[in-house]
């Protein structure tokens, strides 16, 4: 099994805190809206596939795949599920802004 | 069994001419195809590769999951139809692993329909495209990427060698 890893870009912290909010219902249309929404900018399906499979390979996702439906021409999602590792790793990221952020900017902000 | 081969040689036959005519008609065949039963899809398919070829048969899965498609927006806009455009998925077929072909576009014709329900068919089509830009950028600039990561690679082998 691949070690988790323990840096996660900008994106790849959005992806996976969208993924949270979608519980069981995390596929690729759900996941992009909810990026959509909260960013109020657009996301391809393409990039959004891209940091999946990043995050799957880092071992901070994993995914499973569902039953076909008509709604979506016979084809299956794939859902996926934020791993333990990754909830850890998105609390550090989050304490260490903290921590930045607390710091007395140098020369103040702006 | 001889009847349920001519009717679906002609229901193949059908949908391959809806598609290639880009007609704007509901494709009672591709219902036909859904109200079938899993098994017999499988089975149907089996019996075009034994009488075709591998790659007839794949033709075949190609063109049904097409029609799916027309099936699902049909399903979601009343009697009116539309279905995604035919060159944009036909680029993501080529361009997709296979692996991962089926969900991406299963999610693309799921946003496609709701683009498509909310706005028209145009807007829907430009959206569609869009997306499928999306993934021709992502695949040049995964393939940039590798190519990089070999000549740099390259560079440092003959660094060490010379």
């Amino acid at each position: 099994m691949k070690k988790p890893s323990n840096y996660i870009g900008e994106f790849e912290e959005l992806v996976l805190l969208a993924i949270l909010s979608q519980g069981d219902n995390a596929y690729g249309v759900t996941i992009r809206q909810a990026l959509e929404e909260a960013t109020a900018r657009s996301v391809t399906i393409g990039s959004l596939y891209t940091t999946l499979s990043r995050l799957e390979e880092k071992g901070l996702v994993q995914s499973w795949v569902g039953e076909p439906t008509a709604e979506r021409g016979g084809r299956a999602k794939k859902h996926y599920r934020v791993k333990g590792s990754a909830q850890s790793l998105l609390k550090e990221v989050r304490a260490a802004r903290q921590r930045l952020l607390s710091l007395e900017p140098v020369g103040g902000i702006g | 069994m001889k009847g349920k081969d001519k009717q679906f040689e002609e229901f193949l036959l059908q949908v391959r001419m809806n598609i290639e005519a880009d007609r704007p008609g509901f494709p009672s065949e591709v219902k036909q195809w859904f109200d079938l039963t899993e098994a017999d899809r499988e089975e149907i398919l089996h019996r075009i590769k034994d009488k075709y070829g591998e790659t007839q048969a794949n033709g075949a899965r190609f063109v049904f999951s097409l029609g799916g498609q027309i099936y699902s927006v049909s399903l979601k806009n009343g009697k009116e139809i539309a279905r995604p455009p035919f060159n944009g998925e036909y680029l993501l077929y080529f361009l997709l692993p296979r692996e991962e072909r089926d969900f991406q576009i299963g999610d693309l014709i799921e946003d496609y329909g709701r683009v498509l329900e909310r706005f028209s068919k145009r807007r829907a089509d430009f959206w569609y495209y869009k997306q499928v830009f999306g993934f021709v950028f992502s695949s040049l600039r995964r393939m940039l990427v590798r190519i990089g990561a070999f000549v740099w690679l390259g560079r440092i082998l003959r660094q060490l060698i010379s």
